[in-house]
């Protein structure tokens, strides 16, 4: 299989830069996502290395075979680049047969028709679709086009698979079937994979790395573990999952910690939070914290960012309790098997889970505190 | 699963692929092809406005003196009054009845609306040329309706032998070409948007006054537009109704001087046809500008809201009066009389019909193998315009629309100019050009100059049929097409072509109609052979054969709803709507 290597790529739309210099790597046989809320470029991004846009600027190749090249006016048409593309939409012909669907790849490659026969009834059965193989595609549902659709790049063996937001139409349920499926047959396939989403659980689940993209840059690339615990940005720490953002100013720089004096509440100890970065005393910063990192009501001994605080309100989610306190200015949501419905409360922030951003949140102009963006 | 000896092998003999692109050759051959299409009937009459001389002899030279002359011309002056004065008669007149018949129709209780807007739609079928015919039979100066309400009331009742009633009936012929645009509209008001008014208080009459007819103003604009500039290139309403009298229009005007002066007045007609093509250009630009914010008014939403129909109450029998009026005397008297006229060998309100019954006037026309012959013609004419115009629209639309052309906008402006060049306007063209270029020539006699012609006209038409359907499909199925190793061409004809095989046949059927009943550009192209239906009813008519005129239009209207007949039930198409 192949490396595919997307560097300095650049697309405009009018003004706007929608794809904004970006380089990445997908490893041979690598499941890589492209994550970011819409309008981030990264559908742009995958329409770029399918072949059905024409980028501005930059260089896209998969192993030798160079895909394009803005600097000496390479573009290779998409029907000439063997990449799979699983459309969102499915983009499954509908005056053809599932067969048929198949089988349009495999004429275009001038194979022998008992080939053609063996090849789709293969990949049918790889996607566990042989018995609907003589349907037309409005008679099966969203999960089964879904899987013909995928069938369908994969049945002319691509070097690429290109999926643009595949599980988007299925309902909740189904979506998170159809997402074990997809992974375990991806590895099985060990077919060099760019995907698309915009769900974060989804990117979290399934992917070996993760791109996060906004406003036409790649923010963080990392796998899935580091994206959640360790955030690169305010943008990145709201986008995946969901954070608490508590500004405040540095009131004692270390080497690997700081003190944050929280806004608006001055009587209170500053919180101790642990930072890589090069902080120095006066610096305005924000502290992220993950909901379910905080611990409230059953409280260590002697414990560092201990604070009283009041619970303005309790959800009761089904799983877990999602309490809402508040000290002073600040308001902290958190994520427990239990706690008070009412009064005050204690709660701690253990310093591991506390992240340190340069800057306050709102003038970052990166993205905002609602969570989870369709 | 993935064996990377064979995927690499494949990948390198795609590669290296020939040079050639296909793609690229079809496309620029579509562009080529259209622009000449377009281009080879409007040259001529640019050239020819400026020159002295006729434009085949070699010392002609540059001149402004064309415009000079037709502006000095005392009776050019006449001209442009009177045709401005038949046009707006006739588009007030299409306009009032049509949107009113597409509310009736469309949104009311009215009794047997299914019918009557099934029948409105029959003139559209028809040549203006056999419905002029029609009116000059049943309402003409010595018209079989005529006399019946003369000997009634003892005056002569309406002069048909005028610019208005030139208007009037130009203006019911067109009726229900104001009809079909507005009746879609009318249908498809958001029904919420009325009952928003109707909740707060409106009447059924201010609701009509102020939501949907309001709602309904692009299509209004857009059908009044149209009509006016129909008015403008209609030639055989004020040909039949207007000849006998002198009454001259644009139309006639140029008709009369290319074919009843002993010397033909190139420079002249030239300069005349100029003048009427920026005329139209002008208007056709203003539609489009019109058009362009009509967004305000789309009110098809996500979810179909049948409105509700309005009540009219008392008035229902009385709208159902002034619609059996209308559908009888300005749709079936008209056609019916042709068919009567047909089968007598006079029609008159003082002999009684059966006495006179003949087959002479049929007899006539199988005798002569040129009244024949203008028939096939017109078959085969017809049959191959639609054949080669619907391939040549379906390619045109897969280029300007599904294509990564360069020019592919500007395709679809040069494909939708011939809207702008009235019939008469493209047969002088032509006719030019066949002066000019010898190859063109070798054409003239064959019916293949009039298939060139009408494809031509008709490319906008076709686009129309096509394009739509074409637009509903989504770009993921070409999209997924090309990802999985298909080119465009190959994607056009396995993907694209199959789906939307129903609106290639209604493009046929309805470029088929279109060139069945044409004859304005004909008049000027036609030669000893390539005769058709329409030119040899003019001739029956100047001779003043008046029944084998009525039998040839019969048999042309017999023949087109047997093809609207056959196109609904074999190919399920609905021409029009």
């Amino acid at each position: 299989m192949a490396e595919l290597r997307v560097e300095r790529l650049v697309k405009l739309f009018g003004m706007m830069r929608a794809v904004d210099d970006i380089s990445f790597t997908v490893g041979d046989g690598e499941f890589l996502t492209l994550l970011g809320p819409s309008g981030c470029g990264k559908s742009t991004t995958l329409a770029a290395i399918a072949g059905l846009d024409r980028s501005d600027q930059g260089r896209i190749e998969l192993g030798d075979h160079v895909f394009f090249d803005g600097a000496r006016g390479v573009f290779v048409p998409p029907e000439r680049r063997e990449v799979g593309l699983v459309f969102q939409s499915y983009a499954l012909w509908p005056h053809l047969t599932v067969a048929q669907n198949l089988e349009f790849p495999l004429r275009l490659r001038k194979m022998a028709r008992a080939e053609r026969a063996e090849r789709v009834s293969e990949t049918l059965a790889l996607v566990e679709m042989s018995d609907y193989s003589s349907r037309y595609p409005f008679a099966l549902s969203g999960g089964q086009q879904q899987r013909v659709a995928l069938a369908r790049t994969l049945v002319y063996r691509p070097n690429l698979l290109l999926l643009d937001e595949p599980l988007s139409n299925l309902d909740a349920k189904l979506r998170e079937r159809a997402r074990s499926w997809l992974r375990h047959l991806q590895r099985n396939l060990r077919v060099t994979t760019v995907y698309v989403t915009h769900d974060q659980s989804e990117a979290l689940a399934l992917s070996d790395r993760i791109a996060v993209m906004n406003g036409g840059k790649i923010v963080q690339l990392a796998d899935p573990q580091t994206i959640y615990e360790r955030p690169a940005d305010s943008f990145v720490a709201d986008f995946i999952g969901s954070s608490n953002f508590l500004p405040g100013i540095v009131a004692e720089a270390g080497d690997t910690a700081v003190r944050v004096r929280l806004t608006g509440l001055p009587d209170l100890p500053p919180l101790v939070a642990p930072t890589a970065r090069a902080l120095r005393t006066g610096d305005a910063v924000t502290v992220a914290v993950r909901p379910e990192r905080i611990r409230i009501g059953s409280v260590p001994d002697n414990p560092v960012n201990a604070y009283t605080v009041t619970v303005v309100e309790s959800m009761f989610l089904g799983a877990r309790k999602m309490i809402l306190v508040r000290a002073g200015e600040q308001e902290l949501r958190i994520e427990a098997d239990a706690g008070p419905s009412s009064g005050d409360a204690i709660v701690q922030i253990p310093m591991e889970a506390c992240i340190v951003f340069p800057g306050r949140k709102s003038d970052g102009g990166s993205g905002t505190l609602t969570i989870g963006e369709a | 699963m993935v064996s990377a000896t064979t995927v690499s092998a494949t990948v390198a003999a795609r590669r290296n692929l020939p040079r050639f692109d296909r793609n690229a050759a079809i496309q620029w051959s579509v562009a080529a092809l259209t622009l000449l299409l377009v281009v080879v009937p409007l040259l001529p009459i640019f050239y020819q406005a400026f020159l002295d001389k006729p434009l085949y002899y070699p010392d002609a030279a540059a001149t402004l003196g064309n415009f000079a002359d037709l502006l000095g011309e005392p009776e050019f002056r006449t001209v442009i009054v009177n045709t401005f004065y038949f046009a707006l008669v006739m588009t007030a007149i299409a306009q009032g009845i049509g949107v009113g018949c597409a509310i009736l129709v469309g949104r009311t209780d009215l009794p047997g609306r299914r019918v009557f807007g099934d029948i409105l739609l029959w003139p559209l079928f028809i040549s203006h040329l056999v419905l002029a015919f029609g009116w000059f039979i049943m309402f003409g100066p010595s018209g079989y309706i005529t006399l019946v309400v003369q000997a009634v009331l003892d005056v002569e009742p309406w002069n048909l032998y005028s610019l208005t009633g030139m208007g009037v009936v130009g203006g019911l012929a067109q009726v229900p070409l104001a009809y079909l645009y507005c009746i879609a509209s009318a249908t498809s008001v958001d029904a919420s948007l009325e009952d928003a008014a109707r909740s707060a208080g409106a009447g059924t009459w201010t609701v009509l006054r102020r939501v949907t007819l309001p709602l309904m103003r692009p299509s209004i604009i857009y059908g009044t537009i149209m009509n006016f500039v129909t008015a403008l290139e209609v030639l055989s309403i004020p040909l039949v109704l207007g000849g006998p009298e002198g009454i001259e229009v644009f139309t006639t005007y140029l008709y009369n001087r290319v074919f009843r002066t002993s010397t033909p007045a190139y420079g002249l007609v030239a300069a005349a046809s100029f003048f009427m093509l920026l005329l139209v250009m002008v208007l056709i630009a203003m539609q489009g500008r019109l058009m362009r914010d009509a967004a305000r008014f789309v009110t098809v939403g996500g979810k179909a809201t049948r409105p509700r129909a309005f009540p009219l109450g008392r008035w229902r029998w009385v709208a159902f009066a002034f619609m059996v009026a209308y559908v009888s005397f300005a749709i079936i008297a008209v056609i019916g009389g042709l068919a009567v006229r047909s089968i007598v060998s006079l029609l008159s309100p003082l002999v009684p019909i059966w006495d006179l019954f003949t087959w002479d006037n049929f007899l006539t026309i199988a005798s002569y193998p040129v009244y024949l012959r203008s028939i096939s013609n017109t078959i085969q004419i017809s049959i191959a315009a639609g054949l080669i115009g619907t391939a040549l629209v379906a390619l045109i639309v897969l280029v300007s629309t599904r294509s990564p052309f360069r020019f592919a906008r500007r395709l679809e402006y040069v494909a939708m100019a011939p809207r702008a060049v009235p019939g008469i306007i493209a047969g002088i063209g032509i006719l030019y050009a066949a002066a000019l270029f010898a190859p063109l020539g070798w054409l003239r006699n064959t019916i293949w100059i009039l298939v060139a012609a009408y494809v031509m006209r008709y490319i906008p038409a076709g686009f129309g049929a096509i394009a739509p359907s074409l637009g509903q499909i989504s770009r993921d199925l070409d999209r997924g097409a090309h990802t999985v190793g298909a080119d465009w061409w190959r994607t056009s004809r396995s993907i694209l072509v199959p789906l939307i095989r129903p609106a290639l046949f209604s493009c046929f059927a309805l470029i088929f109609i279109l060139c069945f009943k044409e004859y304005v550009t004909a008049v000027f192209l036609f030669a000893p052979g390539s005769e058709v239906i329409g030119t040899t009813m003019l001739q029956f008519w100047q001779n003043g054969d008046n029944g084998p005129v009525s039998a040839l239009a019969t048999i042309q209207v017999g023949l087109t709803f047997l093809f609207v007949y056959a196109a609904r039930r074999i190919l399920g198409v609905r021409i029009y709507g």
